[in-house]
This record gives C-alpha cells, structure tokens and sequence, in this order.
C-alpha cells in the first residue's frame, strides 16, 4: 500500500493536463528522490505563480506587472493585434522575432461539444480594442482545427461593421515536410494561400 | 495483428497527452469505436487534417480484445468537412450533427442507417445546403433510427389512423387522434406535418432544396427536440450554441 502522503502527492500530480496515473507515479517518486531543497523550490515556485501572475487587463496574457511587458513595450506596434486561443500561444508566435505588434488573448475557443460558446471566450475585450481606435490589422492566430477556424469565422463576423482589417494565419505545408505526405485539405489550402516569388 | 480497414466518419476527437488524439468515429459494420491516433496532433503529423470532425476516411486500427479502444494505425482521407466549415453557421451545425449522432450511435453495433445518414447529411452541408435544413432532417432522422420518433400515421393511444391536423402530446411522446386527445395536446400547423412528412420520403439533398420556411424549420426543430429531450432526460451541450448563432445571423 502505498503511503498516504505519496498517494496524495500521486493524486494531485493526475490533475495536470497529459499525466496520467504511470507517470504521476514516475514524477512523484523522482521528487521524493531529490534533495529537500529541490522539493521546497518547486513548491515554492507553484505557490509563486499562483500568488504573482494575473491576467493583463488589456490582452489577458499572463503576467506579473500591469500592463503586460508586451502592452507597456512602446516599440511595438499596437495597431496590429495577434488573437490567439490561450496565452502560452503567444510564446509560439513570439519565437519567430517576425511579429512587433500587440496580442490579444481569447481564453479559449468556440467549442461547442465542450459547450463553450461566444460568451464563454474574450471576443468582447477584442472588439472593445479596435473599437477605442488606432487598430488597423486583426490577425487571427487560432488553431488549424474546426474549433479555431469556428473562432476566426465568429471574430470576423463580430469585426465586420469595424474599420479593421481582419486576416487569418496562413495554412499550409509545414517547412520540412515531404509534399507526398501533405493531406488533400492542406495541399487545398496551400494552393489557396499560394505566393508570387 | 493484422490491422482492420474500413470506412468511417470522425464524430470527434479529445486531445490527449503532449501530441495525441482519442478519436470516436462512426463506421458502417463495427458501429461507433474510439482510438488512439498517437502523434496526431503535431504539426507534421502523418494523419493530417484527416481526424477532424466529421471527416470520412478509410481507417485501419488493431484493436486487442482486451481493450475498448483501438490503436488507430492508418487513415486516408476520403472527403473533409473543411470547406463547408468556412461557414459559421455550418461548422456549428456539422458539429451539433455530429454530437447527435455520437449520443444516439451505440459502440461497437453495426449501424449502417445511422452510418449513411451522417454520410448523407455531411455531403449535403458540403453541397452547400442551408445548415439549419439539414439539422432538422437529421434530428428527426436519428429519432426515426433510434426507435424514439412516434407513428406519424397512427393514433400512440388507439392506434386508429392519424388524421390532419397531427396533434401531438407530450404526456404520452407521441401523436394523438381527435378522440384521444386533451387540451395539453399541441396542434402540429399542416406546413409542418407536410414537411415531416417530406423529411420521411425524401433524401437529405431533396428536402433541403424545398427550403422549408425559417418557421417550419423551427417547428421541426422544436418537436425533435422535445422527443429528444424527453428521451436523453438533458439537452445536447452544442444545441444551445447553435440556437445562439442561428438567431445572430
């Protein structure tokens, strides 16, 4: 039988998103192997981000100063703005170095089977933006899937009546790949999405 | 093991894991199952756009009998909902079909019926038929199918025949004759019972080409969703979604 406060710790560690029982099992035993020290400083970092990080009241990305270090960088452009489903997108986006405008983070997208509709996810905030003006360019950075395209239809619906220009990530062939292996919906939409070179 | 192929429609999928899929589909002669597609969320993944809701593919899967889920080996796709979901209302309502028919299909029971009617609908979303239109047909479809939708030509009562206007009662499910009916009893508008009726004699194809009016369809709609309800006991989680954005056009 294995002893309570393992198995508490085992318990909450299955709460995690993508850690099943096996796993949680392999991470708590790791933990209990390490120094004391180890174990306070991942306690202590937990309790940290729980205590230090809020929402940007402007793009809802996480953080812990107000406005977010991307809202308050005055070399970016804050007339174009990234919509992306959930913060942790922003980072995705960021690595590219390519994008110096400003995001807007949804917190979630349109999910109907999760019972997830237009209330539940920030569209208002967005609209609220552009609204306030100087906003020229709305790039829609949901996910490839039904459930971000049902977003990025939704978002240009509500962005229609607005002086805003509205676009969508390019879909495509991933760099790398092998275009023998590229499905009939992505070979269609890179044939859309085609460029003049 | 020797892998199993077979045709089938993606109802949904779950993500799972860093880079994995459980994904429930529809399949003529093994019924509804769910797989792993592992790996199928990366961005280079070799199942591509072929396990999005509503996709029918070729699919081959091992499955163990010890196991109720499959390990998903191969998928090709046949047709993608894709370019009907460029449509607000149409990805909405190919995903309130889809949850229709994953809550009435049966694991592992051939459902050959339920199977073409979800193929049907599909290619009539993609032919471009009005969304809502083909909601209804498959609302009161998937009760005709699932044994729920009462005689259309008998009296649920007496069983004498079924006279215009239909009345139907909700106390009993189903629809009433003169004699047997009480004040509780709704008169169904003979536009509605006429495209009841249409539902039950024509392709998916046909009966939206008739362009029932916005009201006839709401009537179906509503009908179908009491049987339903009465049925399940709750409502389906993507029907108040729908309900939402159709009134928002």
């Amino acid at each position: 039988m294995t002893a309570p406060p393992l198995a508490n710790l085992i318990n909450e560690l299955t709460k995690l998103p993508g850690v099943g029982g096996k796993s949680a099992s392999r991470l708590a035993y790791h933990i209990l192997k390490r120094p004391v020290a180890e174990a306070e400083s991942l306690a202590t970092a937990i309790l940290e981000v729980k205590s230090k990080i809020f929402r940007c009241s402007i793009c809802n990305n996480m953080t812990d100063v107000e406005p977010c270090a991307i809202c308050d960088d005055p070399r970016r452009d804050a007339s174009i703005i990234c919509v992306v489903e959930e913060a942790f997108n922003i980072a995705t986006i960021e690595q590219t170095r390519d994008f110096r405008g400003v995001f807007h983070v949804l917190l979630g997208a349109l999910s109907p089977l999760k019972g997830v509709g237009p209330q539940d996810i920030d569209v208002h905030g967005l609209v609220r933006r552009v609204q306030s003006g100087n906003v020229r360019e709305v790039i829609v950075a949901t996910n490839p899937n039904v459930e971000g395209e049902a977003t990025a239809l939704y978002i240009a619906q509500q962005l229609r009546t607005l002086d805003v220009k509205t676009t969508r990530l390019a879909f495509g062939l991933p760099v790398g790949g092998d275009l023998e292996y590229a499905d009939q919906v992505t070979m269609a939409k890179a044939l859309e999405g085609r460029r003049e070179i | 093991m020797k892998p199993k192929r077979t045709e089938a429609i993606v109802l949904h999928t779950i993500a799972v894991r860093e880079r994995d899929k459980l994904v429930v589909f529809l399949t003529p002669e093994h019924g509804k199952r769910k797989g792993w597609a592992y790996g199928a969320r990366g961005a280079r993944s070799r199942f591509g756009a072929s396990l999005e809701p509503l996709a029918k593919i070729n699919i081959g899967f091992i499955e163990k009998e010890s196991e109720e889920v499959v390990r998903i080996e191969s998928v090709d796709l046949i047709r993608s909902l894709f370019p009907a979901q460029q449509n607000l209302l149409g990805s909405i309502a190919a995903t309130y079909i889809a949850e229709t028919v994953d809550t009435f299909a049966i694991a592992d029971d051939p459902s050959e019926l339920i199977y073409r009617l979800l193929d049907r609908t599909t290619e009539a979303l993609l032919a471009g038929a009005t969304p809502l239109a083909v909601v209804a047909y498959t609302e009161v479809w998937i009760l005709r199918l699932s044994g729920i939708l009462p005689s259309l030509k008998n009296c649920i009562v007496c069983d004498q025949p079924l006279a215009r206007p239909l009345r139907y009662d909700a106390r009993v499910s189903g629809f009433v004759c003169e004699n047997c009916t009480t004040r509780d009893a709704d008169v169904i508008p003979n536009d509605v019972a006429d495209a009841l009726d249409a539902i039950m004699k024509f392709p998916v194809a046909e009966f939206a080409a008739r362009a029932e009016s916005d009201a006839v369809i709401f009537e179906l709609r509503s009908l179908a969703g009491a049987l339903r309800r009465h049925f399940l006991g709750h409502e389906l989680k993507s029907f108040d979604i729908l309900a939402s954005l159709a009134g928002s056009r």
